[in-house]
């Protein structure tokens, strides 16, 4: 039965009993203090005037006489004793105190203090309002997040400065609550995509041999076939001639087809099998004109226009130079190809920047290369599914470029970062800088 | 028992029911629809009864009472029947009001017609009335509490219904529903109570008939001059305006739970209403026919002496029922002037679009609310010492800007050119205030030349429009022509 009650409810009935009792109590003690007081002067003088009226023994009218008594006495009723007896002349009038009348005037007079009661009675009753409203607003904004957070919402509640410390405390409990919890579900996300590539993996080996094995053996004998054409005499002239030129074209299809399935194949089993990186030394300022003869001609050509640039000059990482190449070029190309399907009033400019990240922190310095572009950028409800294995927009894409970034940069101890607008999408590679780098940027760290 | 126990103990126990009945202030999951309208889930019954305990203020009851009393049948013709004629009107607006999904009336002719700034005109004009209104209110409440305790009237008598009001209004629309169901009964059994007890030989049908038929009641209307005539048509025009267009019970058509219940709340007010009116007019012409003495002092203080011909216990629940409808008039009006100043005239941001600001955005919006309330109410509180007219010339003074405002954009649509609303609205407050204030023309006389007025600029904007369409046809046919 008590769920149906809200602290508001229950503080106003507390805050309200408590000011009738305060209420009751203070006027109930002035007013039987006023009647004792009212009471006690009424007798007394009723008192003086018996006695004056058996020491003088006058004779006045009876209504002279209640006149003199004042409001509280009245006649007795004839089953009724007399409290006061007075004589007038032959006759005895007998008197009794009246509390009705006695009760009537105090009210009278003490009307302004039952005001000031009902005006704090109002009073107590608002204040208990104020007070269940600053303890519940707090309470409520924590209900709201506990149910976000059941809904799967990242939430973080803020702290109402008109609160007590202690519901500061429990807020910041909540929000680190909610932190962890959000954690614990990036954790269990992690878990569950490696279990699932674990288990893609071991099916993509098997059929990238099976399917390797029959491609040799088809590459193989079309080389044999090609060779057999090509040792016939060409005779352009005759039907002869033009179906052996058909046929080497065919052969030519064939070839380029073999080469792009072993390619996908190649790249199936690069997923699955990484290589072992071969760490060393690099420069990243050395992998910055290699990009430039790289990507440039196929930048030129979708109209796009590749910018260089280094941030900070010398900076060496600890990488394998070939796989970093591999992931600037499978970036570049996504950005490439991202910005081909953007129209010409967009400034198309693809940058590739490498440098120090965060000079100030010593230690967790790292070298980083930023891949950004000025393209479309990536939609929110697909960004948490680029870097899955497959997971393609495009119709001849293998959906493997990204995820195999990942992969290259994890196993090279590095981070992968993205952040993406309708203005374009920056790809930050974080990896871990050689050790003179490290001690470099503790000792002498860089101004400005 | 002397009357100031009665007093004392009705007093006190209609402050422990307001205190109990209208509950929750700070509801656990409010938001503005609930605050405003109640989350329009009220049936007909409760908002029936807020709709006729907001009708009957102070002004309704002392304001007609008293003027009934020293004029006779003549404020019956002008006041009430224009407060009825206001009635018949609201049946045609059910429709077009509910239409729009709007919290406020300045919110719905913003929706309606398009335009920003007549919502801020109107909102600001709501504003300014309901705070006269409720120096209405906040004065008559003083003087009867005054009256009832024995106590000079001041700040202690007026503070009382300051807190009543805030306790109430802080609840917001759902709060002053409960309270106006239990503002209604007390007001009812009030002047039932009143009117049942009023003849000194007691009650009969006969004798009630009498009354009413009184020698020198009805001739009261019989000598009245052609001017006077045309002054209480005039009154009575702009009541009934100023009533058909009054967003109190607008908001009460809004907030209704479905299309039928407000039919219903609109069919069944006049019985509940007019019930009181014959009452108050009984009794009133009662007291006319048998005391005639009370005169030259304060309405107020004048209606309470007439409760004084009453036995203690009708005078305390008829002097309870003003009471009743001074409160439950004032919480309606300041939650009205409240909204018009923090969602209409100045609206309250949000920070940001994101899911958590629109949770944080409601509950600032309402303590920001709360405190437009409380200040509204102390200027209100302050203004009620502040020596401003008597209540039929402030009730005069805000009807008629209610008609001038309302009328026609909420009765005559098809009349409104959408881009000259503002100018129309603008033009014609201007001109009512000057001839009022500046030129001292009573405000319904000048109210029906400012109708006239607005009607005429409506037409000049219609047919200038029209003429202008017809031009631009001509040119386009002529091209058409020559091609």
């Amino acid at each position: 039965m008590f769920n149906k009650y809200s602290l508001e409810t229950l503080m106003k009935w507390i805050f309200m009993s408590l000011a009738i009792s305060m209420v009751a109590l203070t006027l109930g003690a002035r007013l039987h203090q006023s009647y004792v007081a009212k009471r006690t002067s009424a007798e007394e003088f009723g008192r003086e005037l018996m006695l004056t009226s058996e020491e003088r023994e006058f004779s006045l009218q009876k209504e002279i006489v209640m006149g003199q008594l004042g409001p509280f006495w009245r006649e007795t009723l004839s089953n009724e004793k007399p409290e006061l007896v007075i004589k007038n002349g032959d006759q005895s009038l007998g008197f009794i105190l009246d509390p009705k009348s006695i009760i009537i005037s105090l009210v009278e007079d003490e009307r302004y203090l039952i005001l000031v009661g009902l005006l704090g009675l109002i009073a107590a009753v608002e204040l208990a309002v104020l007070i269940s409203y600053v303890l519940t607003r707090p309470l409520r904004r924590l209900a709201w997040g506990c149910k976000e957070i059941a809904q799967g919402s990242q939430v973080t509640i803020r702290h109402n400065a008109l609160s007590p410390y202690e519901f500061h405390e429990l807020t910041d409990s909540f929000n680190d609550m909610a932190r962890q919890l959000e954690r614990w579900k990036e954790v269990q996300r992690q878990v569950s995509r490696m279990d699932r590539l674990a288990a893609l993996g071991e099916m993509l080996s098997g059929l990238s041999h099976e399917i390797r094995n029959p491609l040799a053996s088809i590459r193989i004998q079309l080389d044999l076939l090609r060779m057999e054409v090509e040792s016939i005499p060409d005779d352009p002239g005759s039907s002869a001639g033009i179906g052996l030129s058909d046929a080497k074209e065919y052969i030519t299809i064939l070839d380029h087809e073999i080469d792009r399935l072993n390619r996908t194949v190649s790249q199936l089993l690069s997923f699955v099998r990484p290589k072992q990186p071969i760490v060393a030394k690099v420069l990243l300022d050395d992998v910055l004109p290699w990009c430039l003869s790289m990507l440039k001609p196929q930048a030129e050509k979708q109209g796009i226009d590749l910018v260089t640039q280094k941030i900070d000059s010398g900076v060496t990482v600890l990488a394998d130079n070939e796989m970093l190449q591999h992931v600037i070029m499978n970036l570049s190309l996504n950005a490439i190809q991202s910005m081909s399907e953007c129209g010409q009033e967009r400034d198309k400019k693809l940058y590739i920047s490498t440098g120090h990240s965060g000079t100030g922190h010593g230690i967790n310095s790292m070298g980083f290369i930023r891949v950004s572009d000025t393209g479309p950028g990536i939609p929110a409800e697909i960004q948490h599914r680029i870097f899955d294995p497959f997971f393609t927009t495009r119709q001849d894409g293998t959906g493997l470029g990204l995820s195999i970034v990942q992969r290259i940069v994890d196993g090279l101890g590095g981070t992968l970062s993205m952040d993406t607008s309708s203005e374009g999408t920056n790809f930050n590679i974080f990896i871990p800088l050689a050790e003179k780098d490290r001690y470099d940027v503790d000792l002498y760290p860089t101004e400005g | 028992m002397s009357p100031l126990i009665y007093y004392l103990l009705a007093f006190g126990a209609y402050t422990i029911s307001i205190i109990l009945m209208t509950g929750q202030s700070f509801a656990w999951k409010e938001t503005r629809l609930s605050f405003y309208l109640g989350g329009r889930r009220f049936t007909a019954l409760p908002t029936t009864a807020t709709f006729c305990a907001t009708w009957m203020s102070p002004l309704s009851l002392v304001g007609y009472s008293m003027w009934l009393y020293s004029d006779g049948y003549v404020a019956f013709l002008a006041s009430v029947n224009g407060w009825i004629l206001g009635l018949l009107f609201f049946p045609f607006i059910v429709k077009r009001l509910r239409m729009k999904r709007v919290l406020s009336l300045p919110e719905w002719l913003e929706k309606t017609y398009g335009d920003k700034r007549v919502r801020k005109l109107v909102a600001l004009t709501m504003i300014f009335l309901y705070t006269l209104y409720l120096v209405i209110q906040f004065r008559a409440f003083g003087i009867i509490v005054s009256y009832m305790l024995d106590i000079p009237s001041g700040f202690a008598s007026t503070s009382l219904i300051y807190l009543f009001v805030l306790y109430t209004t802080f609840g917001g629309y759902i709060s002053v529903v409960r309270s106006d169901m239990l503002n209604l009964l007390l007001i009812v059994l009030g002047v039932t109570v009143a009117a049942a007890f009023a003849l000194p030989s007691g009650f009969s049908f006969t004798t009630a008939a009498d009354v009413f038929l009184m020698k020198g009641q009805l001739e009261t209307v019989k000598s009245l001059s052609n001017a006077e005539i045309f002054s209480a048509f005039a009154i009575m025009l702009s009541w009934g305006l100023g009533v058909a267009g009054n967003p109190q019970y607008a908001v009460r058509i809004l907030a209704s739970r479905t299309e039928k219940d407000a039919y219903k709340m609109i069919a069944a007010s006049p019985f509940i209403v007019g019930w009181i009116y014959i009452c108050v007019t009984f009794f009133i012409l009662v007291c006319r026919s048998y005391y005639p003495a009370i005169v030259n002092i304060e309405e107020t203080l004048s209606f309470a002496r007439l409760g004084q011909y009453l036995p203690a216990f009708a005078s305390t629940f008829l002097l309870i029922g003003v009471i009743a409808a001074a409160v439950s008039t004032a919480n309606s009006q300041l939650l009205l002037a409240a909204c018009s100043l923090c969602y209409d005239l100045f609206p309250i941001k949000m920070e940001d679009n994101s899911k958590e600001s629109i949770v944080y955005y409601e509950d600032r919006f309402l303590v920001i609310n709360r405190i437009a309330i409380t200040v509204i109410a102390s200027v209100a509180l302050l203004l009620s010492h502040a020596g401003l007219p008597g209540y039929l010339m402030l009730g005069r003074i805000s009807w008629t800007l209610v008609a001038i405002c309302f009328f026609f954009p909420l009765f005559l649509p098809a009349w409104i050119i959408k881009d000259k609303l503002f100018f129309v609205l603008s033009t014609a407050l201007s001109v009512q205030c000057f001839l009022v204030f500046a030129a001292e023309i009573s405000p319904e006389n000048a109210m029906l030349a400012v109708l006239m007025l607005e009607a005429l600029l409506f037409k000049m904007f219609k047919y200038s429009t029209l003429e202008e369409r017809m031009k631009i046809e001509g040119t386009v046919g002529r091209e058409e022509r020559n091609v």
